[in-house]
C-alpha cells in the first residue's frame, strides 16, 4: 500500500466516522412542575429550519426547496414518533399576521442558544449553578388558544450540505496532509415548553454529520430519533 | 505538491462548472423565483428579515406618512411593479434607503429629514427600485460566490506553487473586483432611477442637488476621518465617488426641461415628524453635521420653534467654548414661535437658572407647566418654583 493510498483510506474512514456520528445532550428543568398527564395536548410549533448549500469556498447559500422539504420531513417524523406513544398532537402553523408568534420563535432561538452556550458548551453562569430554570415566560400562554394545549414543542434546525467541489476539496486537502475543511453538518435543538409557565421542562440538542440528511426521509427519521431522545412524554425515553 | 495541483484542477473544474451567471433579465411584475433556485434562498432569508422588521420598534407606523412615501414609489415604479413592493419607513437617522430582492424597501427617516422636496426623494426611490427590477441582489450574490471560488483557486494554486503569500493577493483581487462590480450596479441604479423619475415628471436636476447637499453636510462634519473617507475613493468603496455621481446626474439633467418638485407637499407631509427626526439626528453626535442640517432647515423659514430648539440642544450637548450662551439665545428664540415644544421653556428655565437668573427661570418654568400640565417632572419643577419664590 503506497503512502498516498494509506492516506486516502484514512480520509475515507474519517468521513465515514463523521457521517455516522450523532451526538445528543439532554437538559431537564429543575423547577417544580406537575407530572405530565397521559392525555396532555402537545402543540407542535412550526419548526424553524434553514438548510443551505455549502460551496467550495465555504459560502453558505440558503436553499428554499431544501428548507421546505426538511421542515416537512422533520414535522412528519415527529408526529410519527410521538403519535406512536398515543400523545395528542396539534400542528401549529405560524400565522404571518400574528407578530407575537414570530417573537416566540425568536425568543426560543435566543433562550435555546443561551442554554446551549452556558449549559452544554461549559461556559457556566454563576446564577445557573445546579439549576435549569430556563423559561420563555408566561407570554407563551397566548399559544394555548382553542386547542387547550398543555405543552408546546419548539424545534430549531440548521443544516449545510457540501457541493461536489467542496467535497473534492475536503478529501483532496486531507490527502495533501491539510484539513479543517468541513463538508457540512446539521445542528438541531428542541424544547418542550410548559404553556402555563413558559418553563422549558426538557431540552435536547443533536449534532449530526453528513449521513443524517434531513432532506431525506431516512435521515430525518434518524435526526428526530436523536433529537427526541429522552423526551419526557415517552415512557422512559426511546 | 502533485496532490495539490490535482486538487487545484479538481476543485477548479467543479467550481467553474458551477460558475453562476450574473447575466439575468429584469424581474417581471408579479414574479417570484422558482423554489429550487439560489434566488429563492435569498428571498426566503429576506422574508424572514421582513417578518422581524414588522415587529421592530424602529418601524414608523404612521399611516399617512407611509401612504405618502408609497405614493411616490408607485409614481416612479409604475402601478404594476408597485404591487410587488412593500415599503417600510424605518426610524434611523442616517441618509439611506435599502432594497431587498423580495420587494422589501426600507426608507430611513434620515433620508426623509435631508430630502428637500419630492423630486429628491423620488430619485432615491427610483434608484432603489432599479436594484429590485434588475435583480441586483442576485447578481451581487452570484458575483460574490464566483469571486470566492476564484479566490480559493488562486490560494490552492499559490500553495501548490509554494508561494503562500500569493493566496492573500488572490482574496484581495477577488474582493476588489467584487466591490468594483457593486459600484457598476450603483451606476446602473443611478442612471435608470433617473430615467424613471424624470419619466414620472419629476425635476431631474434635484438628483444632483441631493448629493451636493450631502457633500456640504459631510464637509461640515467634526470628524476629519469621515471627511477624508468621503472625498477619497478606494478599490473597496461600495458606491462610486459622490463627485462622479453628481457630475453624471448633472449631465443627464442638462438637456431636460425642469419638472415638478412638489416642495410644499413634501414639507407638509414630513412636518409632523420634524421634531422627532431632529431629536434622532442628535443621537449621531456629529454636531458639525447636526448644526449644518438644522441651519439649512432654518433657511426654509418655517417650524422655527422646533428648529431653534433643536439648534439649542445641539449647542448645549456640544459644550464648546461659548456654546452655552449660544444655546440660551437659541432656546429664547425658539420660545418666540408658536410651534416651540413645551420642553423649550423648561430648557430655557434651566439655562437661566444656571447663570443665576432665578426669577427669569421661574417665569420660564411656569410657562412650561402651563403648556404641559401632565409633565413627568412637574413635582420637581414646582418644588424649585416654591423654594425660590420664597427666597425672592
Amino acid at each position: 500500500m503506497s503512502f498516498l493510498s494509506f492516506r486516502a483510506c484514512c480520509a475515507a474512514l474519517l468521513l465515514a466516522f463523521l457521517s455516522a456520528c450523532v451526538s445528543t445532550q439532554t437538559v431537564s428543568t429543575t423547577n417544580d412542575f406537575d407530572a405530565i398527564r397521559a392525555d396532555a395536548v402537545v402543540l407542535l410549533m412550526e419548526p424553524d429550519v434553514q438548510l443551505s448549500l455549502l460551496g467550495a469556498s465555504g459560502m453558505r447559500e440558503v436553499r428554499a426547496d431544501w428548507t421546505q422539504t426538511g421542515k416537512a420531513n422533520v414535522l412528519a417524523e415527529i408526529e410519527k414518533y410521538l403519535g406512536a406513544d398515543g400523545h395528542q398532537l396539534v400542528e401549529h402553523v405560524l400565522n404571518p399576521e400574528n407578530p407575537r408568534e414570530h417573537q416566540l420563535i425568536k425568543l426560543h432561538e435566543a433562550v435555546g442558544t443561551t442554554l446551549l452556550y452556558h449549559r452544554i458548551f461549559r461556559q457556566p453562569l454563576p446564577s445557573k449553578k445546579d439549576k435549569n430554570d430556563w423559561s420563555l415566560g408566561p407570554g407563551v400562554q397566548t399559544l394555548v388558544g382553542e386547542t387547550q394545549a398543555d405543552y408546546a414543542l419548539f424545534l430549531y434546525a440548521r443544516g449545510a450540505y457540501a457541493t461536489a467541489g467542496r467535497q473534492v476539496l475536503a478529501i483532496g486537502l486531507a490527502l495533501a496532509g491539510g484539513g479543517g475543511v468541513g463538508t457540512g453538518d446539521q445542528q438541531a435543538f428542541a424544547s418542550l415548553v410548559d404553556l402555563k409557565t413558559g418553563d422549558i421542562v426538557w431540552f435536547n440538542v443533536a449534532t449530526t454529520g453528513q449521513g443524517t440528511d434531513m432532506r431525506k426521509p431516512e435521515g430525518s427519521t434518524k435526526l428526530v430519533k436523536a433529537i427526541l431522545k429522552g423526551f419526557p412524554l415517552s415512557e422512559g425515553g426511546k | 505538491m502533485r496532490t495539490l495541483l490535482k486538487l487545484c484542477c479538481g476543485v477548479g473544474a467543479l467550481a467553474l462548472a458551477s460558475c453562476a451567471s450574473t447575466d439575468v433579465a429584469p424581474i417581471e411584475t408579479g414574479a417570484s423565483p422558482d423554489v429550487t433556485t439560489d434566488e429563492a434562498g435569498l428571498w426566503q432569508q429576506m422574508d424572514k428579515y421582513e417578518q422581524a422588521l414588522r415587529t421592530s420598534a424602529l418601524l414608523e407606523r404612521d399611516p399617512a406618512l407611509n401612504a405618502y412615501v408609497r405614493g411616490i414609489v408607485c409614481d416612479v415604479a409604475g402601478t404594476d411593479y408597485c404591487e410587488d413592493l412593500r415599503i417600510y419607513v424605518v426610524n434611523r437617522p442616517y441618509f439611506n434607503a435599502t432594497m431587498a430582492p423580495n420587494g422589501l424597501m426600507e426608507v430611513w427617516t434620515g433620508l426623509l429629514l435631508r430630502a428637500e422636496n419630492e423630486a429628491q426623494l423620488a430619485f432615491v426611490l427610483g434608484h432603489e427600485f432599479t436594484h429590485y427590477k434588475n435583480r441586483h441582489s442576485l447578481k451581487n450574490w452570484r458575483k460574490a460566490k464566483n469571486a470566492a471560488n476564484a479566490s480559493l483557486l488562486v490560494s490552492i494554486g499559490a500553495a501548490a506553487a509554494g508561494a503562500g503569500g500569493a493566496s492573500e493577493l488572490g482574496s484581495l483581487l477577488a474582493l476588489s473586483a467584487l466591490y468594483g462590480y457593486g459600484r457598476d450596479l450603483e451606476r446602473e441604479a443611478d442612471m435608470e432611477g433617473f430615467a424613471y423619475v424624470t419619466a414620472a415628471g419629476y425635476d431631474g436636476s434635484q438628483a444632483a442637488v441631493l448629493w451636493q447637499n450631502l457633500v456640504a453636510e459631510v464637509q461640515a462634519s467634526q470628524s476629519k476621518r469621515k471627511k477624508r473617507r468621503f472625498a477619497r475613493s478606494s478599490i473597496f468603496s461600495s458606491h462610486p465617488l459622490t463627485k462622479e455621481r453628481i457630475a453624471t446626474l448633472q449631465g443627464l439633467a442638462a438637456d431636460l426641461s425642469p419638472g415638478k418638485r412638489n416642495e410644499q407637499d413634501y414639507i407638509g407631509a414630513t412636518a409632523p415628524f420634524l421634531a422627532q427626526w431632529l431629536d434622532d439626528d442628535l443621537v449621531r453626535r456629529d454636531f458639525g453635521e447636526n448644526l449644518f442640517l438644522i441651519n439649512k432647515l432654518i433657511e426654509r423659514g418655517d417650524m422655527l420653534g422646533t428648529l431653534f430648539y433643536a439648534k439649542a440642544e445641539a449647542l448645549r450637548l456640544r459644550r464648546g467654548e461659548g456654546d452655552m450662551v449660544k444655546a440660551e439665545a437659541a432656546y429664547l428664540k425658539a420660545t418666540k414661535f408658536s410651534d416651540a415644544p413645551a420642553k423649550a421653556w423648561r430648557a430655557l428655565g434651566d439655562a437661566l437658572r444656571r447663570k443665576g437668573d432665578t426669577s427669569g427661570a421661574i417665569t420660564a418654568y411656569q410657562i412650561y407647566l402651563e403648556l404641559n400640565p401632565a409633565a413627568v417632572d412637574r413635582l420637581v419643577v414646582e418644588n424649585f418654583i416654591k423654594t425660590h419664590a420664597l427666597e425672592g
